[in-house]
């Protein structure tokens, strides 16, 4: 298609930085601009490293592959990719206890009332069935199990989502090979100043270390936690969220796997904050987030060593990071996408699923220069929304626990945001769930956590005692029959993932 | 243990569902009276078929359907509402994307690329299947094959209000809701309250200068015409009238501003357009417009014309909203009210808030729009989109998808500077033969479906 001479078009876009951000950002919009006359340059340095450490993610990621035209097993393989079902939290209730936030429902509703009420309800008669019991996803994980969804609305097989847990340097690298063959054109080079507009002041170029200058009409900000752009050169003021996200700090590293590959990533409570474990096909990541107030760095570092499944096979690297988030993450000609627009900690994999809500809502307000202004307050209301109902999400697994140590004591005391306390209040007096429908998580995944941290409704929806016990029973029964059968007849995770890649190889 | 009574004000359409919805939900240990003492004005009910109020009432829309007091409805037809066109607003199931890309920013392409020709808006009415089907006043049942065109249909029922009532009563009292006078009332210490009565609406008054009227005059009136699958809007000189045509009867009303027009004026005008005819019964009642954004406080729920009236175009359909929220919402004991109330009250505003805008955003771009109260937030928020990039803002609880919100806001006039650059990627041609297929199979549908008549001719009874 010929370019369309256009001036308001944007014709050039920069991103900065070459991380997970920058080249998922390079490869969707090469995917998607193509055929625009849009020359697309991403900066990058081979001395600045990056952070590289996002390797769980939700199953959105399954879509935004698919729109940017990526297969599904290409992307297993060169990422070294296990599926996953959930997120096991260790000891985040009481000590002792575990629970899997589950990519899928609980139970089905009966008579129009919702599963978990009926649940509560029992529960508080003496039923003791876990709601686990419930739960494909959960038993599947549990049970190191896994395979595709099936589309048959009365299968089990159906009431599950997956995602992928991959090496995200490699994957980086694999969405590099794929935007360069795109017309990507990576620079090599360290950004030393900036110039802008002196009416708008819109960025309208970057100057390299070697003096080369880079235009662009449109700037994507992937430089990482330093802004480069969205906070040195704009100055965009940060909302500090680390008052009820308090950990600030990280080492990371990976070890050999020795014990069975689950479809889960698994976060275990620490002293002062939590462990995360992402097993891949080839090692095992492993992280200690943690306030650094509460914990020495070595301290932290003898908590996460001492408790890896497997050799080390590096040396434990630091992270340091503050939560919150950019005021405006579009601000001017510059969109921040991933750690430069803000940061909510790893709890809930939400670090990718950021950075691509961020490059979708860009894609579907994809801008001209007559119209950035309104675009720009579009998008910064779509993200704003969302990180706020994520932090809420991410603040409730740290408030809802029963352990002892200050970090702990002190998370239960501190003035919770006062959107969360309103969800809290109404799930224990009624059973009811957070209603909305902008963010990533629903009311599934609001039950998992609150209920697997102890906290039960004492009140739920009436209707539910009007239905028929024994038909009741009988119906729970089956539905955990059901959900038995299913798992037992699930493939081994590792199993399916190398029987799977011998039927997709043989079908190429 | 003691009985938990809940007590509903008012003996009308809202009063009775609430009731029978109550009844049907609630265990032994509670108990359901109603104060029958102040109809409220439902006249024009439109419902979804598998909306709660049909679901309450039992068959009840088979059994009006036979009695000639039903028909079904495709929306809502504004007549010499844009430059002298009429504008048909009707929510059909949203069109599929051609590879990735929305539909509506194809067309919008292609209506920007052509030198000359028809505006986007004109492109995008072949689009509107159900609302063709509603013009050519043809009907038919949705079907379940998503290739079908018919998968697009989104039909409501309409029914006479008062003859749904008297059924969802008889319901009421089957399921064992007493009727109560107000002394006995009196001597009841409720669980919880609800209050129908039109005059309990305490609502934001702004929704006044925004519609601009205060009163409805409604007259019930022997048929002349065949019953149509949609509910007609004209705005007259004294004031909106709508217009719907059942079998058995024609109901006609208008509303107006009190403070301009007098309720003779108001007549004059409903007879201005339907002519001389006889008069089966006529009521005339101050019926302001809006919602009440916390319609729950402790417990006390206003409900029904109470809580939100917007007319006959929306007011069953607020009613089935408010009894679908009551049902997820029901506080089973004291201590759960509050959290139920704060949920409700919520989810209520937000549905009821999306509902008002799009009202309003049609009188707005219509005659008379320019006198009316200027656009809530939400509402300036959508059109600042739709005229920036032809796409519609995401916003919880709306009722509408996106799709609707740009066919709507095209179809009024309003323009849209550009699309999604997505549109730019496919080959125009080929996307467009694509649309025209479409559009082709549209056609032989509309042609091969019934009249709306010749469909509730077969439903009728043998009398």
């Amino acid at each position: 298609m010929e370019p369309i001479a256009d001036p308001s078009l944007i014709r050039r876009i920069v991103i900065l930085g070459g991380g997970t951000a920058g080249w998922m950002t390079a490869a969707a919009l090469s995917h998607r601009l193509a055929g625009r006359g849009i020359d697309i340059v991403l900066i990058e340095s081979d001395a600045i490293g990056i952070v590289g450490v996002g390797e769980a993610t939700l199953p959105h990621i399954r879509f935004f592959n698919t729109a940017m035209g990526i297969d599904e097993q290409t992307l297993i393989d060169r990422t070294k990719a296990t599926f996953k079902l959930g997120i096991q939290f260790v000891d985040w209730g009481r000590p002792g206890e575990a629970y899997i936030h589950p990519f899928g429902a609980y139970g089905e509703p009966i008579d129009g009332v919702d599963f978990h009420h009926i649940w509560a309800m029992r529960r508080a008669a003496g039923d003791p069935t876990p709601l686990d019991d419930y739960s494909y996803p959960v038993r599947a994980a549990e049970a190191c199990r896994f395979q595709s969804p099936i589309t048959d609305p009365a299968s089990p097989l159906s009431t599950f989502s997956y995602a992928f847990q991959f090496d995200a340097s490699l994957y980086a690298g694999f969405l590099k090979e794929v935007s360069c063959a795109r017309g990507v054109v990576r620079t090599e080079g360290k950004v030393v100043s900036h110039s802008q507009d002196s009416e708008t002041g819109d960025i309208t170029a970057l100057t390299l270390e070697d003096g080369r200058r880079i235009e662009g009409d449109l700037f994507i900000d992937c430089s990482g936690f330093r802004g480069h752009l969205i906070a040195q050169a704009l100055e965009t003021p940060f909302d500090d969220w680390s008052h009820w996200l308090p950990c600030d700090s990280a080492f990371a590293v990976p070890c050999e796997t020795t014990a069975p590959v689950g479809p889960y990533t698994r976060a275990t409570a620490r002293q002062a904050g939590w462990q995360w474990r992402i097993p891949l096909q080839h090692r095992t990541g492993n992280g200690h987030v943690f306030s650094s107030a509460h914990i020495s760095d070595d301290a932290a570092v003898r908590v996460l060593m001492s408790n890896l499944e497997g050799p080390a096979l590096a040396e434990p690297r630091r992270l340091s990071f503050r939560t919150g988030r950019r005021r405006q993450l579009w601000n001017r000609n510059v969109v921040a996408v991933g750690l430069s627009g803000g940061f909510l900690e790893p709890l809930e994999s939400t670090s990718i699923y950021l950075i691509q809500l961020g490059i979708t809502t860009l894609l579907d307000l994809f801008p001209d220069k007559a119209g950035m202004a309104d675009d720009a307050r579009e998008y910064n209301a779509v993200m704003a929304l969302e990180f706020e109902r994520i932090r809420d999400f991410l603040v409730l697994h740290y408030v809802a626990n029963q352990r002892d140590e200050p970090f702990w004591r002190g998370m239960r005391s501190m003035t919770w945001p006062d959107s969360l306390s309103a969800k809290v209040e109404a799930f224990v007096t009624r059973g009811l769930l957070p209603d909305y429908d902008i963010g990533v998580f629903h009311p599934p995944s609001w039950l998992a956590v609150l209920a697997g941290q102890n906290i039960l409704p004492q009140g739920w929806d009436p209707r539910a005692e009007g239905l028929d016990a024994a038909t009741l029973s009988a119906r729970l029964a089956r539905l955990r029959n059901d959900i038995n059968n299913a798992v037992a007849q699930t493939p081994d995770h590792m199993t399916f993932i190398r029987d799977n890649a011998l039927r997709q190889h043989a079908a190429h | 243990m003691t009985a938990r009574t809940w007590v509903i004000h008012g003996g009308g359409l809202a009063a009775w569902a609430a009731a029978a919805l109550l009844a049907r939900d609630l265990t032994s240990d509670h108990n359901v009276v109603v104060v029958d003492d102040a109809a409220d004005t439902v006249d024009v009910v439109l419902a979804d078929p598998d909306g709660m109020l049909l679901q309450l009432a039992d068959g009840a829309a088979d059994d009006l359907l036979a009695d000639g007091q039903a028909g079904f409805c495709l929306g809502a037809l504004w007549r010499d509402w844009r430059a002298g066109k009429d504008i048909a607003v009707a929510h059909q199931e949203p069109l599929p994307n051609i590879d990735g890309v929305a539909i509506p920013d194809l067309v919008h392409r292609a209506a920007t690329s052509a030198t000359e020709g028809h505006s986007y808006a004109d492109l995008l009415a072949p689009l509107q299947f159900q609302a063709r089907a509603m013009i050519a006043g043809h009907y038919a049942h949705p079907s379940a094959d998503r290739q079908s065109p018919r998968s697009l249909l989104k039909p409501q029922i309409i029914l006479d209000g008062i003859a749904l009532a008297t059924r969802l009563k008889a319901k009421a009292q089957q399921l064992g809701v007493t009727a109560v006078c107000e002394t006995e009332a009196a001597e009841l210490s409720p669980f919880m309250t609800l209050d129908t009565r039109p005059a309990a609406f305490a609502g934001d008054a702004d929704w006044r200068t925004r519609l601009g009227h205060d009163r409805r005059l409604t007259m019930y009136v022997r048929p002349r015409r065949a019953p149509q699958p949609y509910v007609e809007m004209r705005l007259l000189a004294q004031g909106l009238a709508t217009h719907v045509a059942l079998p058995h009867v024609e109901i006609v009303s208008l509303d107006y501003d009190s403070a301009l027009v007098t309720t003779d004026q108001a007549r004059s005008g409903i007879t201005s357009l339907i002519g001389e005819t006889d008069i089966l019964q006529e009521t005339d009642a101050s019926s302001g417009p809006g919602f009440v954004r916390t319609p729950w406080r402790d417990k006390t729920l206003a409900f029904g014309l109470a809580a939100a009236r917007f007319g006959p175009l929306m007011d069953g359909v607020c009613l089935d909203e408010q009894l679908r929220r009551l049902a997820t919402h029901l506080p089973g004991a004291p201590d759960q009210v509050s959290a139920c109330a704060a949920a409700y009250n919520q989810a209520l505003a937000r549905d009821l808030g999306h509902r008002a805008d799009r009202l309003h955003l049609i009188r707005l771009q219509g005659p008379g729009g320019e006198r009316l109260a200027p656009l809530g937030p939400d509402l300036q928020r959508r059109i600042d989109l739709f005229q920036s990039r032809n796409a519609s803002v995401a916003l919880d609880g709306d009722p509408y998808d996106a799709q609707h919100w740009i066919m709507l806001m095209a179809s009024l006039g309003l323009q849209a500077r550009r699309h999604d650059v997505q549109a730019d990627r496919l080959n125009l041609s080929a996307a467009m033969g694509s649309i025209g297929r479409m559009v082709m199979a549209f056609d032989q549908t509309l042609a091969a479906m019934p009249s709306h008549e010749t469909v509730l001719n077969s439903l009728r009874r043998a009398d």
